[in-house]
């Protein structure tokens, strides 16, 4: 980000940048209550979460959770039937200038392929009000100065995502909102693409980031929005999501301690022989066995192996990997409900 | 509204190019064979500026639809509708922009056709035969110009109502053929019924009754059905439907 797009950028500037008046951060992105139907089906269900300015936000989800919906919403290019979508306090459709505040790649495959790489970036900065030389900038920092001239329709899939980040970039905005961007990129690509969301974070901007690649999310984000079935169902940083672990237990009888869960709403999955991991702290389980009066045959904290695990477990998917593993049941409550139930028990 | 820019994303890519080259090849080739040969096969080897007209209307009719639905429609088509809406929010404005930027490239279209046919039939008459006759220009170019006009409007309502390069082709394309032949079939029949039917959807000859000042009421019909219609819808569809 320059300070062109600090004086320039519409009102809704301050508000994504982060800091209010009072001096307050304040959300750039704020979806709040969102829901999107298509026909009885909700895609997206009473979803709400909210960006900050200074962090790379991972919104994680499986296939069908939703993502797409909710990043087509915030952009405007589907209307949600309740809730709301803000940028920077304001509907995107709204802003006088968009792409000067929240610069967008959702597909690389929109990009017109009988065009030249510099002229989708000089018809991008014309559109928003940008001069033409930001093209040719932005071209270098994307990584094509070299094939400005080529078409489109020319470039490999890692290209056509650089130039697509290049489009988002062309504005200077404050927001980033990228759908994969790391598809087709190469590791050197990949590196690059981590170290510009960083440092676009680290200069005050945000940025939401949707992708299925979870050690790349790992790298890359520092908070993380996962959604499964159209709901959230957590959210927070990657530290408070990758350290708090579920908790191994098993018991003589593994009926009794299944009841027992199931009468206080705990959410729990099976694991190898008779254990099962529970959505609870060790020192809670063991509470819960006392008071239960069931014996325990072992208890510890479960070594999760990092977001991919987490992501497994929040989303309720089978982890591939790991054929011992069982899904939760739908009316098993999720993550989310455990950890309430956890607080409050 | 930036109809300058939306021109600019028209003319910019290979496609237009190709496109563009096509259309300059084909008017400039029936302008030659109206203006130029017209003394070769008149009997009084004259070179008449209507019969030239006649004969560029054909690559006229099949050049401004293609051009029109390209514009209004291609970016639907293509998927790069999305880049437009996510720089350029106000949907209306986007379509606003791109109707006038297809109308200014297809009067430039036309008025560098009639100015060519206007150049060949003189060479043709003057210099190759034994005159060039331009007394009936201004009824041509009514008359002409009314028919183009109207296949514009057209081909502008099925593009925006379609929002697809390839069935607004077809249709913008096709259904004035379908209807011209129909008009022959219910001429053959003689149904004033059929007839009447096929008078309610024929916006060619409606077109030029308006200009002939001639029109009643019914005039109208065709242009209600084939450009009010489709284009009311098509704006609503256009300001409503989600981009993928």
């Amino acid at each position: 980000m320059t300070s062109q797009t600090s004086s320039s950028a519409s009102s809704g500037t301050s508000a994504v940048r982060g800091t209010s008046a009072a001096g307050s951060t304040s959300a750039a992105l704020e979806v709040q209550g969102l829901t999107k139907r298509y026909g009885d089906r909700a895609v997206v269900d009473d979803l709400s979460f909210t960006c900050l300015p200074g962090s790379v936000t991972g919104f994680l989800g499986p296939n069908g959770a939703g993502k797409s919906t909710t990043l087509r919403v915030l952009t405007g290019l589907a209307r949600g039937d309740s809730g709301r979508a803000l940028v920077g306090g304001a509907d995107y459709r709204s802003l006088e200038h968009p792409a000067r505040t929240i610069g967008v790649m959702l597909d690389a495959g929109a990009l017109h392929r009988g065009r030249t790489g510099l002229e989708t970036l000089r018809l991008a900065a014309r559109a928003i009000g940008m001069p033409a030389s930001r093209a040719d900038e932005v071209l270098e920092t994307v990584g094509l100065g070299h094939a400005g001239a080529k078409r489109v329709g020319g470039y490999s899939y890692g290209m056509r995502q650089r130039l697509g980040i290049g489009v988002a970039l062309i504005g200077d905005p404050a927001v980033l909102v990228l759908d994969e961007p790391a598809n087709g990129l190469d590791p050197e690509g990949i590196r690059w693409m981590r170290r510009l969301l960083r440092s676009f974070a680290d200069a005050g901007g945000t940025v939401l980031l949707s992708s299925h690649q979870l050690r790349e999310v790992q790298a890359t984000v520092d908070r993380l929005v996962v959604i499964a079935g159209g709901r959230l169902v957590r959210e927070g940083t990657l530290d408070e999501l990758t350290s708090e672990g579920g908790t191994r237990v098993g018991a003589l009888d593994p009926r009794a301690l299944r009841a027992a869960l199931d009468t206080h709403g705990i959410a729990y999955e099976r694991r190898s022989g008779d254990e099962l991991e529970v959505s609870l702290a060790p020192e809670d389980m063991g509470r819960l066995a006392l008071r239960e009066q069931i014996v325990l045959t072992s208890l510890g904290a479960t070594d999760h192996g990092g977001l991919e695990e987490v992501f497994f477990a929040l989303t309720g998917q089978a982890d591939p990997d790991s054929e011992s593993s069982a899904p939760a049941g739908p009316d098993t409550p999720t993550g989310s409900d455990a950890t309430a139930q956890l607080a409050s028990s | 509204m930036r109809p300058a820019l939306d021109l600019r994303a028209h003319l910019d890519t290979r496609g237009s190019a190709i496109l563009m080259t096509i259309s300059l090849i084909l008017i400039v080739g029936f302008a030659a064979l109206g203006g130029l040969l017209q003394p070769l096969f008149l009997a009084d080897s004259s070179s008449d500026i209507n019969l030239t007209l006649i004969v560029l209307s054909l690559p006229l009719s099949l050049i401004i639809p293609v051009i029109a639905v390209l514009i209004v429609a291609g970016e639907w088509s293509d998927g790069s509708i999305q880049l437009t809406f996510l720089q350029r929010p106000g949907r209306l404005g986007v379509l606003a922009s791109k109707v006038i930027a297809a109308v200014v490239v297809i009067a430039a279209i036309v008025a560098f056709a009639y100015a060519l046919a206007a150049l060949t039939t003189w060479i043709g008459g003057e210099l190759i035969g034994e005159g060039a006759i331009f007394s009936a220009f201004g009824d041509a170019l009514t008359t002409q110009l009314i028919g183009l006009a109207a296949i514009l409007l057209f081909s502008l309502a099925v593009g925006i109502a379609l929002q697809s390069t390839v069935v607004g082709l077809v249709a913008a394309i096709g259904i004035p053929f379908v209807v011209g032949t129909a008009t022959a079939v219910a001429m053959l029949t003689g149904s004033e019924v059929l007839m009447d039917v096929v008078r309610a959807v024929d916006l060619q000859t409606a077109a030029t009754v308006l200009a002939s000042g001639d029109a009643t009421a019914f005039e109208l019909i065709p242009l209600v059905l084939l450009v009010v219609l489709p284009a009311v819808y098509g704006a609503w569809r256009w300001n409503n439907r989600e981009v993928a």
